[in-house]
């Protein structure tokens, strides 16, 4: 089998170009996803019935659903919704012109992760031993002060792991933004692609981009974690 | 454009048009959690064995497969394969089915992703039950065959059915190759009717699987159930676990009203 | 009075844990509560500050008045900020030095200024004999140096009562005795302490009153002298018995 190593080699560099439409769009969706996520996996662990039960359907439905269908109904749905609004307001806006696609990216990946947060926070903040918020309060903290200086550190570093999973899988699934126009790493290859016909050079060098992209993302959350949970790496 | 509103009628109406394509999903899936589970056991083997060279390899493989999206390795094996195949041996695969590419994609990504579960249950079986089967005059192949595995298999349970229905929402991509699958045949509908009802088809095959999910995690936990008659290393650390610590919220008494109360 | 405790209820689930408990501590008290285990005295302590809450029951505290049943959240904070607490595991934060666990109520619960709370944290540590363990996580102390910085915490907001909950229980046996000497030394200073324990020999040198609880209500109250060498009660004898090495009289019994 022939590669052609020019066209690779060029190909690469301009795939590169695509990163910062791909980190944008992971980093942007976690930003958004975080503290709703960890408002629902609050509402998931309160004994409020309807409010914790409505959280479960939705990370139900959002776990159990492929992300493609996801993509694919929002980038239907999303649009026309937004019209509907924008005309019954009668603002003057032509939401099919004037909307970056990428927002409708931001929105699907946010929705996605929101799900998947949750769940992580969630169990974090189970594995927090009861006796911290009990000792925090009995020495007079609110139970506000208690989670910010206590709680949420603690729980921090039990969720960081999953959380890195959940920012490598975002990495991943933001490729699938393609199907929304948004010119991201996966993007930009598949032009170069059909350009001239050199499919398999081009996804060769996204693979490669790829696994540069969460190499880095990897290295820099296992540092995270070592720096936040000295507490516990030492033992007497 | 033109709007209509959401038609719910319809999102029922092409469920029956959709299901016989499911056929199609399921071969596809089915076929992967086979082969890739089969995949999957022999890098888990590769992973555990004391030879570095073959741990190195297939750790390594994990890794990229983990940083791979799935439909990069699905555009590669599609367009790659058959130039590979060719320029080997001559060989046109240009006209097999479609789903071979899915499901040689989907071995690929499920035999990585099934090998650490499959690793890490076999590690979690204490020592001291190999041991103890082989005090008793058990050979080690029996040791481990007839104590470990069997052990091993319901610790790996509730993680491989995550893997199976992440498996199966990965099947999902298949249609971008144009296999008329599930999702295959909801575009078909839709491009029939010129655009129209989308939301409605894509909402359908949502539902679909969604239930299917269900279902997976539904059969997982009653097997596990089974299975599990409390001999297992889990069930002795949850209980454990529970009597030495009171657990944040979990204990009746002091309710929890989340931060700011 | 400093505090004066009436009429507390607790069910849990069904069944009577505290029925008709009552009371009161003076200031400079050292108030032990025995009993076996179920007897409802660690409920009892943790209804004090509000960690459990209690079905019916009253409480006057200096100036307050609480209905222990329905407590406002800002009379809860009063009462937590005059009282400290003790627990048999120790709850020390995980993600905090030793210091830091001393210093955050201060700087915290109580707005002291940073420096001050240092100081105060340093004195509080020196106190429970950590003067080298300031930096170090709960990790990396035992648990009688954990124990310890627990009362480092306590006492370090100066509260009017510090509740002990079993504070040696989970300790290893050669561990218990840095503890009790530590809580003999706050004794002796004055400070008013209800102490939920086993340690028979801590009570009988140190107690101002004992308690005998049992089945969640008050069998026997009075001078240690009293309860230890002339029990009245069959249930009193009968637990000395069980728990004391010459079964009831323990002149000989020694402090670990």
């Amino acid at each position: 089998m022939d590669l052609d190593l020019d066209f690779m080699y060029e190909t690469f560099f301009k795939i590169l170009g695509g990163i910062s439409t791909t980190l944008e769009l992971t980093i942007l969706s976690l930003l958004l996803a975080a503290p709703i996520a960890f408002y629902m996996a609050v509402l998931r662990l309160n004994d409020a019935k309807i409010s914790s039960g409505a959280v479960r359907v939705y990370v139900s439905f959002v776990r159990g659903t492929p992300i493609i269908l996801q993509i694919l109904l929002l980038y239907s749905l999303l649009p026309s919704v937004l019209n509907t609004i924008v005309q019954t307001l009668g603002i003057n806006f032509n939401v099919f012109d004037a909307i970056d696609p990428f927002f409708y990216a931001v929105v699907v990946f946010s929705l996605n992760t929101i799900a998947l947060l949750s769940e992580v926070f969630r169990s974090a903040l189970i594995s927090i031993s009861k006796g911290q918020l009990e000792a925090g309060l009995s020495i007079g903290l609110t139970r506000f002060q208690v989670y910010i200086h206590v709680i949420i550190p603690q729980a921090m570093v039990v969720a960081l792991p999953n959380i890195c999973n959940i920012t490598v899988n975002l990495i991943k699934g933001t490729s699938l933004a393609f199907l929304m126009t948004v010119k991201d790493v996966l993007a930009i290859g598949k032009i170069a692609a059909s350009f001239g016909y050199n499919y398999i050079e081009a996804y060769i060098d996204v693979f490669f981009v790829y696994i540069i992209l969460c190499t880095i993302i990897q290295v820099l959350y296992t540092a995270a974690e070592s720096k936040i949970s000295t507490f516990r790496a030492m033992h007497v | 454009m033109n709007y209509r509103p959401f038609d719910p009628s319809f999102l029922l109406q092409s469920i029956p048009a959709l299901l016989p394509y499911l056929q199609i999903t399921l071969f596809v899936g089915i076929s992967s959690i086979v082969f890739g589970s089969i995949f999957g056991i022999l890098l888990a083997k590769a992973k555990l064995s004391s030879i570095g060279p073959l741990r190195w390899l297939a750790q390594g493989y994990t890794y990229v497969m983990r940083c791979t999206p799935s439909i990069v390795l699905l555009f590669i094996v599609f367009y790659g394969l058959p130039k590979l195949v060719d320029g080997l041996f001559n060989y046109q695969i240009d006209d097999w089915d479609r789903s071979v590419f899915a499901i040689i994609t989907l071995v690929l990504l499920f035999g990585a992703y099934v090998s650490e579960v499959f690793r890490s249950a076999y590690l979690a079986v204490p020592r001291g039950q190999y041991e103890a089967a082989v005090s008793i005059g058990l050979t080690p192949l029996q040791a481990v065959i007839q104590v470990v595995i069997p052990q091993a298999m319901i610790i790996a349970l509730p993680n491989f059915g995550n893997s199976v229905i992440n498996l199966l929402k990965e099947g999902a991509l298949a249609y971008t190759i144009g296999l008329i699958d599930l999702i295959g045949k909801g575009n078909l509908i839709i491009s029939q009717n010129f655009g129209a009802y989308a939301i409605e088809i894509y909402l359908a095959c949502m539902f679909i699987y969604w239930v299917m999910a269900l279902l997976i995690e539904k059969v997982f936990f009653i097997i596990e159930k089974r299975l599990d008659k409390g001999q297992t290393l889990k069930t002795v650390q949850t209980v454990k676990q529970d009597k030495k610590r009171a657990r944040l919220f979990l204990i009746k008494g002091v309710k929890f009203h989340g931060p700011g109360s | 009075m400093l505090m004066q405790i009436k009429n507390v209820r607790k069910q849990f689930n069904g069944v009577d844990v505290l029925k008709n408990v009552n009371v009161d501590v003076q200031k400079g008290d050292v108030i032990v509560i025995l009993g076996p285990s179920g007897s409802g005295k660690t409920t009892f302590l943790r209804c004090l500050n509000f960690l459990e809450q209690a079905d019916e029951g009253t409480m006057q505290f200096d100036t307050l008045h609480l209905d222990l049943s329905h407590t406002s959240s800002s009379d809860i904070a009063k009462v937590r900020k005059k009282t400290a607490f003790v627990f048999q595991n120790y709850n020390l934060f995980a993600n905090k030095t030793a210091l830091e666990n001393v210093t955050l109520g201060l700087t915290a619960g109580r707005h002291v200024g940073k420096s001050e709370a240092l100081a105060i944290g340093r004195q509080a540590l020196d106190k429970v004999g950590l003067s080298d363990r300031y930096d170090y996580y709960p990790a990396q102390l035992s648990g009688g140096q954990q124990q310890r910085v627990g009362i480092a915490r306590a006492i370090a907001v100066k509260p009017d009562v510090i509740l002990f909950d079993e504070p040696t229980s989970a300790l290893d046996p050669e561990l218990i005795g840095e503890v009790l000497r530590v809580m003999k030394k706050l004794a002796e200073e004055g400070t008013t302490m209800i102490v939920v324990t086993h340690e028979m020999k801590f009570a009988q040198d140190v107690a101002t009153h004992v308690i005998f609880m049992d089945g969640g209500v008050i069998v026997e109250e009075g001078a240690a002298e009293d309860i230890f060498v002339h029990p009245k009660h069959d249930r009193t004898k009968m637990f000395l018995k069980r728990i004391l090495p010459c079964g009831g009289i323990c002149e000989e019994y020694e402090c670990r």
